[in-house]
């Protein structure tokens, strides 16, 4: 024990602790920080104690992350016979036809077209903290501004489990979900949302819906959605139905 | 099954796979995740496990192959690639439970698990410090619970931090060390915390 050189338990050296365990010191830091190390056992004490605590928050949250990666794997059971290969070549078909799709209905407009020239996702909330619950919520909604959509859904899931009364996340998890490709599941939260009436969503959450039902090709649904908005987006999108 | 079976890691060079699983970073654990639950579930369905076992012994075997890579237990030279050890340590792990419940029903049956004795070290006895401070975790408050996440499992930085809570980058560097004291001051009030 150095008598004359106590290492003190401050931020300043917690910090430097967190560069050494982080790799972030450059070489000289390094060889510095080495030399502390062997100097003085409490220094050595404190980086022991540091990176026990770092892997502690870093294996708990690994071990949260399971569960959701779990539910990942049921969507595409099939994943691991798709050879490259065999993926490039399912392309190409794919390709082939819709171009031949594209082809043969070209005239006149698809209900496709209309999805395209109309989906973009909601901007967002401006991601500004109210309470200590709202967190993970706005931590999902820089995810969401990012494009990171599945991410944005994992934060948001536990979210709304917790409270499917929040009519924010459920509107938030159907465009995201839509904004990810996934329009059935876009299509649920969205149905949800749109019971609220009084939301302050309300009408977006009727453009969406309408947009998800277009996208799986329910064309009727999605006009009855858009009858009697009071949005000009929704009339709009309404009348390019009607021409379909 | 050979050790050597095919295993291919994506575009990615194994040092980069190797760089990223020590950052915890979350696409590559996700995908290294998915990819390999279908093989140990069919190992563990083929020698007498249900699918729920299935799943928490891939668990298991996924924090203990994270947990090597990051101590260096798991050389990136190893030709094995990280699928092939991943599934090593579920099956040496199922082996292991099945052949321990054996011994317990005294009943020595047929030795039908193709089994080789494993190559790889597998750190299971965890740090006795580790487990009490993964139990204190849950006893801090939400906010400093989000904060440490952030900072070590997701690696961001103190500018990201205070973008993310809306806070000052400052005010983050502070909050983040008040919690850290906080949670190590929680382990050493406990009785027999220290050592």
């Amino acid at each position: 024990m150095e008598t004359n050189n106590k290492i003190e338990n401050n931020q300043e050296n917690v910090d430097l602790i967190d560069a050494y365990l982080l790799g972030t010191l450059d070489s000289d830091q390094l060889a510095e920080f080495n030399e502390r190390m062997e100097l003085y056992p409490d220094f050595r004490q404190m980086v022991k104690d540091q990176k026990a605590l770092m892997q502690s928050v870093e294996e708990i949250n690994l071990q949260d992350s399971l569960e959701s990666f779990h539910a990942e794997i049921k969507e595409e059971p099939q994943k691991k016979w798709m050879s490259r290969e065999w993926l490039a070549l399912a392309a190409s078909i794919l390709v082939l036809i819709s171009v031949s799709t594209w082809a043969i209905f070209n005239s006149g407009n698809s209900a496709e077209k209309v999805f395209a020239a109309n989906f973009k996702p909601d901007p967002g909330l401006p991601t500004t903290m109210g309470t200590a619950s709202d967190y993970e919520f706005y931590y999902g909604m820089v995810n969401y501004k990012r494009k990171e959509y599945s991410e944005a859904i994992n934060r948001w899931e536990p979210l709304y489990a917790a409270n499917p009364e929040n009519d924010t996340v459920v509107y938030f998890l159907g465009v995201a979900n839509l904004a990810n490709g996934n329009a059935r599941q876009a299509e649920k939260y969205l149905q949800m949302a749109k019971q609220k009436t009084e939301s302050v969503f309300y009408e977006e959450t009727k453009y969406y819906l309408a947009l998800s039902l277009l996208k799986e090709n329910k064309i009727d649904e999605a006009k009855a959605v858009l009858e009697q908005s009071e949005s000009s987006a929704n009339i709009v999108l309404l009348k390019e139905l009607k021409g379909l | 099954m050979h050790k050597h079976s095919t295993q291919k890691l994506d575009d990615l060079p194994f040092n980069r796979t190797v760089v990223l699983i020590k950052e915890n970073d979350a696409t590559t654990l996700k995908e290294l995740y998915t990819a390999n639950f279908a093989k140990v579930k069919r190992f563990v369905l083929k020698n007498s496990g249900d699918e729920q076992q299935a799943k928490d012994v891939y668990q298991e075997a996924f924090v203990a192959m994270w947990r090597n890579i990051k101590n260096d237990k798991f050389s990136a030279e190893s030709e094995t690639a990280i699928n092939g050890y991943l599934f090593q340590i579920a099956k040496y792990k199922w082996v292991d439970y099945v052949r321990s419940l054996k011994y317990k029903n005294t009943t020595f049956i047929n030795r039908d698990i193709e089994y080789d004795e494993p190559e790889i070290e597998i750190e299971d006895i965890k740090n006795k410090k580790i487990k009490l401070i993964m139990d204190c975790i849950g006893n801090l408050g939400e906010r400093c619970q989000t904060m440490l996440k952030l900072f070590y499992f997701e690696r961001k930085s103190y500018k990201e931090i205070a973008e993310i809570l809306s806070i000052d980058e400052a005010y983050a560097r502070t909050a983040k060390y008040r919690c850290q004291e906080q949670l190590k001051k929680m382990t050493q009030t406990i009785p027999n915390g220290n050592q």
